[in-house]
């Protein structure tokens, strides 16, 4: 289900950047193609403007509703959309946005949100009676229900016989850029078989037994799922079915209803705002033992506890840690924002030797940690500041380490200038001296 | 209770042991007589799935929660005390006042320096160990000897294909599976293994530490152990980590390898009957605050929502204990326990991800007593011939005969399925039932296997009131019969 809702303050925003566009002269036109790039190109930026803080920078949805899914009550045709984000949902707080936008605007939104579209579209379903749990074969005979599905999950729960089989069909989109797979939860027997454009896909038990996946096309396929209810339990009929991606790393989005009551659950957004955060939790990209550290300047960064190196840096907001915590908690936290490095690319102080690195814990100065840590018995306190979203700054004291020369690994990032008032870059080291009380400055920009 | 109830009673209990007695989950309410549960307000808007509890002398609670923060109860009123910490599951107010909170990869020591109430200092205690971002490698403890050592135990990992496994729960290295100890400078030392899901552990006030395990692969039902050095207690995956063994050697041992090399449990805990996933044991030291029961470790569950008592026996210098159920029908999983400096019993509960009997994802309760002094079962010690049952009141003699009393025994199948139906079940008869001069007691006689769990049932009892227990069968786990008397 989706309204485009938009606060006050998003309608100040936006009306600041249409100043912006105007600048830019963009010409509108009356066509416009969806998998235009250009279009979805310049509808992406538009979006994270002005619709992302209500409707999420992902899409998934915040205040507003999520515009990713397949749930529309407005209408799903993208000219429905175009007229929406035009009048706007005034009751719901919603302005309508064409006297701001141009019509080619919107529609470029519209086209960037389509192009991130998840899921089934025009779903619809069967459902036969079968004679009993062993009853493999479908006819027509056996037809006693079917329809189309206007949230676009599967909806399991939806058969009341005791012995059936279900199908499920319809336009599926999954991201056009990454692979991804079906997961059944707990699918270890389930009698279900996937169908992408008319070929059978073969069950994946990469992950284990109990792990069944089927793995998806990229981009948009024709998509017919069946399921067999057999001896099943009445408990065991409602399915979990979630896209993920190709390592199930990642849960991205629900195909059932109940999947979809679990995945609400995945998301619980960390977001700096008077002070710092602290975070220690598993973390999409980023190793074992780091601790996330997110500014209300919108960047953030991971300080590792066994490798007493600055391990990812990123623009944005925080974490989700929601994966970390919905049921048992098994899957990684996930940046909010854009990585600008991340594992293995560290920032890291450079030995002759092989070294030992010995974390001692964090003080908390002013909300931000100052990370305490030995390298080969040389202590060593890092306290971090944000100056903004692109520059940060590492502040580095060597205990007992006065007026030293200390070499670091800099991280390999693109548009990430590295720069010390104690040192001076050499390709991709830094070499710096510590003053008299032993302390230097790393800073890093992001262009 | 009359012959003929008595002899309906034991028809009906040899019925269900020709049927197999399905283990089931108490179906009523149990709860002594004077106790009653208060549920504490959770801050608002807060996921408050506790699982590290303590208190200070003050009477202060800290509660820290899998989302990784720790908050303090004084005078009603919450305070977060620290953040993001790394779903720590176990919770120590240190005699100096700091608190130790055990985060998956490390003990971290957190002290306020400013003394404004919010802990600024989270240095690292120890970190001896090896986690892999697995979601199963939980840290629980620490506890503290009267030494000034620290103890903890470490979960196995839980589908994680880097790890070593024998088909369910597997480790990664770096001593998974292993109880640890810590001295008080951080010294990090390997102190025992052989653990699955050690989810509870707990010092008295000897200083000796228990353990409890939930069931699973290797584990025939939850079970109580107490912690030594250099013992095994079971689950041979953590032997990866042990010196001579090896991913090629391990899955070689026999059966009767194993279980020879394994540790007997101070108890078993009937799965469902009692508990499914047992967490931290606790010790009333109220010396009468909270009720007759001074002295006795309580457990909680987290399936069960369920709290329960453990009466231990020294037998030949060494523990066997029964269990028995306390209270039930909490409102979320049961995880930990406390005894407050007033006597009160707090129980923290988290049951995201598991399920429990009580239907809220996470909570705080406390058990209180109101000086009522219930009837119900108060110990039970070996004899040579069979077992004296002492209640907390004393008995009707009327309702006191051989027939008001019924027994039955089974030992459980150690292997690597996951978890072990009753083996051998069969009823046992009560030969003898005398009442002790003062009326508290009763001596039975019945006959006696080493090795096995005697669940003995006592429903027709009566107090002098006319009052019944509100729970009426102990579960006692004989290792081993009397041999020094």
């Amino acid at each position: 289900m989706k309204i485009i809702i938009h606060s006050l303050l998003l309608s100040l925003l936006s009306i600041q950047f249409v100043m912006a566009t105007t600048k830019n002269d963009v010409k509108q036109t009356q066509h416009l193609q969806l998998d235009d790039p250009k279009a979805i190109s310049q509808g992406k930026i538009l979006y994270e403007q002005a619709c992302a803080a209500c409707h999420s920078r992902d899409l998934g949805g915040a205040f507003g509703f999520n515009l990713k899914d397949g749930e529309w009550i407005h209408g799903s045709e993208p000219q429905q959309v175009v007229q929406n984000i035009k009048k706007g949902f005034s009751s719901a707080g919603m302005p309508g946005f064409d006297s701001m936008f141009s019509t080619k605007e919107i529609k470029s939104m519209v086209a960037y949100i389509f192009s991130k579209r998840e899921g089934f579209n025009n779903l619809s379903f069967k459902l036969y009676q079968m004679k009993d749990a062993n009853d493999r074969v479908i006819s027509s005979d056996k037809l006693i229900k079917s329809g189309r599905l206007a949230n676009n999950l599967a909806d399991f729960q939806l058969p009341e016989v005791q012995h059936y089989i279900i199908e499920f069909e319809g336009n599926f989109y999954t991201p056009k850029n990454e692979p991804t797979r079906a997961w059944v939860q707990w699918g270890a027997n389930t009698n279900i078989t996937f169908e992408i454009d008319g070929e059978v896909v073969e069950r994946d038990n990469r992950f284990g037994e109990w792990f069944p996946t089927w793995p998806f096309k990229q981009g948009k396929q024709q998509l017919k799922i069946t399921y067999r209810s057999a001896d099943d339990k009445p408990h065991m009929k409602n399915l979990t079915l979630i896209v993920t991606n190709d390592d199930m790393g990642i849960k991205l989005f629900p195909v059932s209803t109940r999947a979809k009551a679990i995945m609400l659950g995945k998301k619980l957004e960390l977001k700096a705002t008077s002070q710092p955060i602290v975070q220690r939790v598993k973390t999409m990209n980023l190793p074992t033992y780091s601790i996330a550290v997110g500014f209300p300047q919108k960047i953030n960064f991971a300080f590792n506890t066994r490798h007493c190196s600055v391990v990812g840096l990123w623009q944005g907001d925080m974490l989700n840690i929601g994966p970390n915590i919905a049921g048992r908690g098994e899957d990684a936290s996930l940046p909010l924002g854009e990585w600008i490095f991340h594992f293995p690319s560290s920032l890291q102080l450079q030995q002759e030797q092989p070294s030992q690195c010995q974390y001692l814990g964090y003080h908390l100065v002013a909300g931000t940690p100052e990370f305490l840590y030995k390298i080969d018995d040389a202590e060593y306190h890092l306290l971090v500041s944000a100056n903004n979203n692109k520059t940060i700054d590492f502040h580095y004291t060597a205990v007992d380490l006065a007026n030293s020369s200390l070499q670091f690994k800099l991280p390999k990032a693109e548009n990430l200038l590295w720069t010390s008032p104690h040192g001076k870059v050499t390709d991709e080291y830094l070499h710096v001296t510590s003053d008299a009380f032993g302390k230097f400055i790393i800073s890093a920009q992001y262009q | 209770m009359t012959t003929k109830s008595a002899l309906s009673f034991a028809a009906s209990l040899l019925l269900m042991t020709t049927q197999g007695f399905a283990q089931q989950a108490p179906t009523d309410t149990y709860k002594p007589d004077g106790y009653r549960m208060v549920t504490i307000e959770t801050p608002a808007n807060v996921q408050f799935h506790i699982a590290g509890l303590d208190s200070d002398a003050n009477g202060v609670i800290y509660a820290a929660t899998r989302l990784g923060e720790v908050w303090t109860l004084k005078d009603n009123q919450w305070h977060k005390f620290a953040e993001g910490l790394h779903e720590p599951t176990g919770l120590l107010v240190d005699d100096d006042g700091s608190i130790l909170v055990a985060q998956k990869p490390e003990l971290t020591r957190l002290r306020d320096t400013d003394a404004d109430g919010v802990a600024d200092s989270y240095l690292l205690f120890t970190s001896g160990w090896d986690f892999h971002d697995n979601y199963h490698e939980y840290n629980f403890g620490p506890v503290k000897d009267q030494m000034g050592n620290y103890f903890g135990t470490l979960n196995l990992s839980h589908n994680n294909p880097g790890a070593f496994s024998l088909g369910t729960m597997g480790s990664a290295g770096g001593y998974r599976g292993f109880a640890y100890k810590v001295d008080k400078k951080g010294r990090f030392q390997p102190y025992a293994w052989g653990l699955r899901s050690p989810a509870g552990i707990g010092a008295n006030s000897n200083g000796e530490v228990f353990i409890t395990d939930n069931q699973g692969d290797w584990v025939p039902t939850s079970k109580l152990h107490l912690l030594q050095a250099g013992k095994f207690y079971g689950h041979p995956v953590s032997l990866i980590d042990v010196e001579g063994f090896n991913k090629d050697n391990i899955p070689t041992l026999s059966l009767d390898e194993l279980a020879t090399m394994s540790e007997k449990p101070v108890a078993w805990i009937p799965h469902i009957e009692v508990a499914n996933s047992p967490g931290n044991p606790a010790w009333d030291t109220s010396a009468g605050k909270f009720g007759p029961f001074a002295g006795q470790m309580f457990i909680s569950d987290q399936t069960q929502s369920n709290i329960f008592r453990v009466i231990l026996d020294k037998v030949n210098g060494q523990y066997q204990g029964a269990v028995i159920n306390f209270m039930n029908h909490f409102q979320s999983g049961n995880i930990r326990l406390n005894f407050d400096q007033h006597g009160q019993l707090w129980v923290g509960q988290t049951a995201d991800g598991w399920g429990s009997q009580g239907g809220k994802p996470f909570g705080l309760q406390k058990v209180v007593w109101d000086g009522t002094n219930p009837f119900e079962l108060l110990n039970i010690e070996l004899t040579t011939k069979g077992f004296k049952l002492t209640f907390t009141e004393a008995l009707d003699p009327n309702s006191v005969s051989v027939d008001s009393i019924a027994a039955q025994h089974w030992h459980y199948h150690y292997s690597g399925k996951y978890g072990s139906p009753k083996m051998d079940l069969a009823a046992i008869a009560v030969s003898k039932v005398l009442l002790s001069k003062d009326g508290k007691s009763i001596d039975i006689e019945l006959p006696l296997t080493a090795d096995k769990v005697i669940q003995i049932d006592f429903p027709g009892l009566r107090d002098g009131k006319g009052r019944s227990v509100s729970v009426d069968k102990v579960y006692y786990t004989l290792n081993q019969l009397i041999t020094d008397k």
